[in-house]
Order: structure tokens, then sequence, then C-alpha cells
């Protein structure tokens, strides 16, 4: 088993890449012995929210925005920056707990919500960009 | 649940990361990434929708799409099988959370079924599972019609 990995991305604003950048991530957590519970739903959901949330609300959906991912990934812990061009947002403002009752049958609002719940850190800061951090700790 | 664990961690904090430049994009991606498919069979009036790969951003109006194809063709019976799905992320849950709207506003019904364990999860951290009538496997989703 590797003892530590990272990876770097930089895509466009186009959510059909997402795709293969959790495939990555999932494939390198993968060799360093994440629970299959972590590989097959607290990775895959929660980054696939952070990347749509940087492209379609960050970046607009604008193409000719990028976004970048940065990960490290070791026998502890996966850690995820996910940076778009956007001015950023108020994590706990914009999170609502979809379980509500009057949350239940909306379409949206979910996102957030799931990215907190699947991980054991989230935190939004302005960093030259706008990045939302994810830390999970290795069942 | 993250701060429960986080605490059982040791209730470590972590620092902005000073590592967070990207001066060396080592990795590349394509685009071309995206293993996904639907298929739509019939069984007496329901009509089977089975959703391979993921439901995610990209694809969800794709398969709202088909079904909603399906409601104007007459269809009003429907199951969507996640036998052979991988995950779901909260586009895909409100495209269904959609897709129950619009089939119970024309007096239809929805069923799914054949949920593994993490998307069992997935449902029940959401409580969507309170909102769908979910089967175990496909004959019995047909037979709760």
């Amino acid at each position: 088993m590797p003892t530590a990995e990272s990876l770097d991305f930089r895509i466009p604003s186009d959510v059909r890449y997402i795709e293969e950048v959790v495939g990555q991530v999932v494939q390198r957590c993968r060799a360093m012995a994440f629970s299959p519970r972590h590989l097959a739903l607290n990775v895959p959901v929660a980054l696939t929210e952070a990347l749509s949330n940087a492209i379609l609300r960050g970046n607009l959906d604008d193409p000719a925005r990028s976004v970048e991912v940065r990960v490290e990934i070791d026998h502890a812990r996966l850690v995820v920056a996910v940076r778009d061009e956007g001015g950023g947002f108020d994590l706990a403002a914009c999170t609502t707990d979809a379980t509500l009752p009057e949350n239940l049958v909306r379409e949206d609002g979910r996102g957030l919500y799931l990215m907190q719940q699947l991980m054991d850190e989230v935190e939004r800061y302005t960093d030259g960009g706008n990045v939302v951090r994810l830390v999970l700790i290795r069942e | 649940m993250a701060a429960e664990r986080a605490a059982r961690a040791g209730g470590a904090c972590l620092a902005v990361p000073a590592w967070f430049i990207f001066a060396n994009f080592t990795h590349t991606v394509t685009g071309a990434g995206h293993a996904m498919s639907f298929t739509i069979s019939r069984k007496g009036d329901i009509a089977i929708v089975e959703v391979e790969g993921q439901l995610i951003v990209g694809n969800r109006q794709e398969l709202k799409q088909k079904i909603v194809d399906e409601l104007d063709g007459g269809v009003r019976k429907v199951l969507i099988d996640f036998e052979r799905t991988g995950y779901i992320d909260s586009s895909g849950l409100g495209v269904l959370v959609s897709l129950a709207k619009r089939i119970r506003d024309v007096g239809g019904e929805l069923r799914l079924a054949c949920l593994h364990d993490e998307l069992q999860t997935l449902f029940e951290l959401t409580k969507l599972d309170t909102l769908f009538q979910i089967s175990k496997t496909r004959e019995h989703a047909i037979e709760s019609f």
C-alpha cells in the first residue's frame, strides 16, 4: 500500500468532467484501503457535490473559468480542496437541513447538507479563489 | 455525525493548508468519463427503468426526459431499478423528487427498487426513504402497484 499520494487537477467548468475526477480520487482511496462505504458513498457523493457547486454556482457554468482540485491521501485521511473563481459563500448560511419536512419535497438544497453529513470536516475560505475543503478520516 | 467522527479521531481541527498552490497539474481528465446508461422495458403496463452507472448532475436530465416521454406516451406506472447504479448525488435525488411529483400529478405511481446499502444510506440520510416507496427487489416493487 502506498503511504501517501497527492493529485492535482484543473478542469473547465463543465459537469462532464466530474465523474472522471471522482473516479480517479476513488481509485487512489481504494489503493489506501479506505472502507467500501467510503469508496461507494462518502467520497464520490461529497466530491461530486463540491465539484458541481464549484462549476455551477462558483463559476456560473462559464467554460472559460476553471476549477482546481488538490487531493492528499494517506493512511489516515483524505483531504480535498476544490477552488473555483467565484466570490465565495457563507457555508453555514447556505446549508439547509434537507430532512426538515418543508425541505423534503424540494428538488434542490441537498448538496451542502450531504457534504457535511458525509465528510468529517467541511470548510470554505478564500485564498485567491473560493475554496471548499473536505476532510474524511479513514475508518 | 461528522463532528462525532472528528471527535473520535482526536478532535483535530485542521488549519488552512499551506500546500494549496496549484503549480503543477499532474493528472489530466478528458471529460469523456461519462459511463452511464438508462434502459427502459415494459412489464404489462409498468415501465421499468434501469439506471446503470452514476445518476448525477451531468446526466439527470436525460433520465427525467426519458420518463417524461413515457408519461407523455400514456404510462402511469414507473419502476426505477437501481441494481446497477453506482452513486447518486443531490441533483440525482432532486430529479427523483421532481419525477415523483410529476408522476403523481398525472395520477401515476412511482416505485424504486434494488438500492444497495450505500444508496439506502443516502436515502435515509436525506429522509427520502420516507418520501418514496422503496422495494428490495424488482418483483416486490411490481407487486406493490
